[in-house]
């Protein structure tokens, strides 16, 4: 027995030595070190379009066009673009830079980017944000002009989405199937060194970056899955930057004077949904009063601790086209009472809310249900496996929904055309099955000029009329607080999440 | 030993074919079209006809079951929904980070159950059996997610001795999630330890022992010991499988790149090829932990062996 003892206690030191030799620990000078809430999945732009794999990407690959923080579009790969006709956009590359494998970027890479992204083979998760090209034709190597199938002016926003980042063709081809797991080239200023999947993924300055370099030698990507656990590395010191932080973290950290919290607005809106071509959601007045019904501020200030915002509308402000003034629906009970009365429901009347087996939306729906008893409805909560709600509110099957929606090209057209536009009923976003001849008009014209004030004024007119009409009882946008501790110089996030990591320094 | 191997490997293959078909069968209990569930909101039709195909969805399930069989057998898995990786790469890239916490926390749970049990058997309702058996239970009933976090708060927030989360080299990060793997183990060790020992302690073998004139130490560790060892070795045979699958909340805690993160995140996106190709993983470990328990069986009492001849 005592040699079965001494065998075994050699075994564990042995163990343990080998583990400690096998990943050599990074060098925390000029390192910094980001935590996450969830690994990449792949770095090929097209395969999956989740956030912590855009957050990687982001750094290692550029779009043709950057949009910022502020969400303004300025020039990326391309230095500058002009329409040439209701369908053909030219763009003029940026000379001069360089691929992290060395390769020229070129126009050609651009046309196999695109290509590649719209082909069904690839199966990319966001080809449908591209869909709308016909053709890209190269001009010469600096100059390329991309034709789309019908005339559709928010086309400059979503080639800024981080999905139409340019890839190398010759990377690509060379590394088959270790594209995106292995091998991922761009012409960001961080080239990808190694990925320990679950673990960490390790990036590089690229000193051959065209623009202004990088502050930071290196980044690390840790994936940490527990909120609170993230919270504390940031506590810590372990990490520079931590994402998405949760309320009851983000409490304990403001009084922590090594830590800066930074919270963001997002381009999320949270929503509940009404079947209006069902009775008795059919009637505009019974939509209305549910919307008087609703105390939605105290949704937003006890379910969501202050990670949100309420919603006035369907667009959270951030994004081109929303509404500056749009008149919120008072939490007014009685008033609720006189429009069920009018619509001739004086009793109420039994009804549904769906929602899916998310927490926070549960606890929507209870409040809600509350709301709704003081005025006679009375509201059952079905709790839906997520696959089945998405399917039977496609179908058409709900009374009330509770979803999200974000508009991640922080353009209206993206927040507002699959939501209300009628040929857009159910899967492909509007799961009210609203129907207003005036919006679809007003949505395609805005979609087709490329006069932007034109298309403020129709979008704004299609907000008002929802806004009175009350597809949605609108709810609320969603606020992410990120921290960084108190050394880190720079971190500016993004309202769609993407942060960009060029222009941070750790001092 | 050899024919008896033989007859516990042949022995195998129904379990696992049992196992395989519940594994197969968990695409088709969900319900809802099993393409449509893996794509969600925004897929376009062509993506989805072509998953179809691809799943072999249109195909008879009998046919569907016994072509998924045929590639299983070859190591093919499929290939994960999400990240587009071969699901048996997926797996290869994981299993080893949890069988290093997994096996790690077996060698500690062991060499502070036994011990542990053994003591509080040979001193009945001593003080110190007294304390290893509240231990004992404490640590049988702790959860082990409160567990890890007051770990992490007391060594990582408060001492700052250990990293609070992690797998990126150097045994400092090691030592919080073995700890919170193996505590329940060591209890359930300790007690199963003290249990079999007393009455070990109490069987005429023992006494002929004593009579011999042999000093107690040579009593209890050569003689009551090793026979009281048989159903710990079970026991630990068993905690093995249970860390294996049990790693799960360990892991995610300790944002450790483990097997069983693999399965919350394949669950949580419906990724249902690497979610069987885990089940199947944990399944097979968990049949050849128990093959393992039972030659070990074997080397501990020879008549065992003999009754398999």
């Amino acid at each position: 027995m005592h040699r079965f003892f001494g065998r075994t206690l050699l075994a564990v030191a042995l163990a343990l030595l080998v583990a400690a030799t096998l990943i050599p620990g990074a060098a925390m000078a000029q390192t910094l070190v980001v935590a996450q809430g969830a690994d990449a999945v792949n770095l090929d732009p097209h395969t999956t379009n989740d956030q912590a794999s855009s957050r990687v990407r982001r750094q290692i690959y550029e779009t043709l066009i950057v949009q910022g923080e502020d969400l303004v579009l300025r020039p990326g790969l391309a230095t500058s673009w002009k329409q040439l006709d209701e369908l053909t956009y030219e763009f003029k590359l940026r000379q001069g830079v360089k691929f992290h494998n060395g390769e020229t970027f070129k126009a050609s890479d651009v046309k196999f980017t695109f290509e590649r992204l719209l082909d069904p083979n690839t199966r990319a998760d966001a080809k449908f944000l591209l869909e709308m090209i016909a053709e890209i034709q190269v001009i010469d190597d600096y100059t390329i002009r991309i034709k789309t199938k019908s005339p559709f002016s928010p086309i400059l926003a979503h080639l800024a989405h981080p999905v139409a980042a340019i890839l190398n063709e010759k990377a690509v081809k060379e590394a088959g199937s270790a594209y995106g797991t292995r091998v991922a080239v761009g012409t960001g200023p961080f080239r990808f060194v190694t990925w320990v999947s679950q673990s960490h993924i390790i990036l590089q300055r690229f000193d051959d970056y065209w623009g202004e370099p990088a502050k930071v030698q290196q980044v690390v990507f840790r994936a940490i899955p527990e909120g609170t656990v993230r919270a504390i590395e940031l506590e810590t010191g372990n990490v520079d930057i931590a994402y998405d932080l949760e309320p009851v973290d983000v409490m304990r950290l403001e009084s922590d004077p090594n830590i800066k919290l930074h919270s963001t607005e997002s381009l999320s809106a949270t929503y509940v949904g009404f079947n209006v071509q069902k009775p008795p959601f059919d009637n505009v007045l019974v939509r209305q009063a549910i919307n008087h019904a609703v105390d939605v501020q105290a949704l937003v200030d006890i379910i969501y601790q202050g990670q949100a915002v309420r919603a006035f509308g369907p667009l959270s402000p951030k994004v081109f086209g929303a509404h500056p003034a749009l008149e919120p629906y008072t939490y007014d009970p009685q008033r609720a009472r006189e429009l069920l009365a009018q619509a001739g429901y004086p009793n109420g009347f039994k009804t549904s809310i769906w929602t899916n087996e998310n927490p926070l939306r549960i606890q929507v729906a209870e409040v809600m249900q509350q709301n709704l008893a003081e005025i006679g409805i009375q509201a059952d909560i079905e709790v839906l496996e997520w696959g089945t709600y998405l399917a039977n509110t496609a179908a058409g099957l709900h009374d009330m929904f509770i979803l999200g929606w974000v508009t991640v090209t922080a353009d209206a057209d993206y927040g507002l055309y699959a939501l209300f536009h009628s040929s857009q009923h159910g899967g492909a976003g509007n799961r009210t099955f609203y129907t207003n001849p005036r919006v679809d008009e007003l949505l395609d014209f805005a979609r087709s000029t490329s006069d932007q004030d034109a298309r403020l004024k129709a979008y704004y007119e299609v907000q008002e009329i929802l806004r009175e009409e009350a597809p949605w009882v609108f709810l609320l946008f969603q606020t992410y607080v990120d921290g960084t501790r108190a050394n880190i110089d720079g971190f500016v996030p993004h309202p769609a999440g993407h942060h960009y990591l060029g222009r941070v320094s750790k001092n | 030993m050899a024919q008896f191997v033989l007859k516990r490997l042949l022995m195998l293959v129904p379990v696992v074919l049992g196992v395989s078909v519940i594994v197969f069968g968990l695409l088709y209990l969900t319900p809802g079209d099993p393409a449509l569930l893996m794509l969600g909101e925004h897929a376009p039709q062509e993506q989805y006809l072509a998953l179809r195909e691809k799943l072999g969805l249109d195909l008879p399930v009998h046919i569907q079951y016994l072509r998924w069989l045929g590639r299983a057998l070859q190591l093919d898995l499929g290939d994960s929904i999400r990240s587009s990786r071969p699901v048996t790469e997926e797996i290869a890239t994981r299993l080893p980070a949890t069988a290093e916490l997994a096996v790690l926390a077996v060698l500690v749970a062991t060499l502070i159950g036994i011990p542990a049990g053994v003591i509080s058997a040979t001193r009945p309702n001593s003080w110190l059996d007294n304390i290893l058996t509240v231990l004992a239970l404490a640590g049988v009933s702790m959860p082990v997610f409160w567990q890890g976090l007051m770990l992490i708060i007391i060594f990582s927030v408060y001492l700052g001795w250990l990293p609070p989360s992690g797998r990126l080299g150097g045994w400092e990060y090691f030592v919080l999630p073995v700890i919170t793997l193996g505590t329940s183990a060591a209890a359930s060790i300790t007690r199963m330890t003290r249990a079999t020992m007393l009455e070990a302690i109490h069987e005429d073998y023992v006494r002929t022992a004593r009579a011999k004139g042999l000093n107690e130490r040579r009593v209890i560790y050569r003689h009551a010991l090793r026979n009281a060892l048989l159903p710990v070795v079970t026991i630990i045979g068993l905690q093995f499988g249970n860390l294996m699958a049990g790693a799960v909340i360990t892991e995610t805690i300790f944002a450790w790149p483990g097997i069983g993160r693999l399965a919350v995140d394949a669950i949580r996106t419906r990724d249902y090829p690497v979610v069987q190709g885990v089940v199947m993983t944990f399944a097979v470990s968990y049949v050849l932990i128990n093959l393992i328990v039972d030659l070990l069986y074997a080397y501990l009492d020879p008549r065992l062996r003999v009754r398999y001849h």
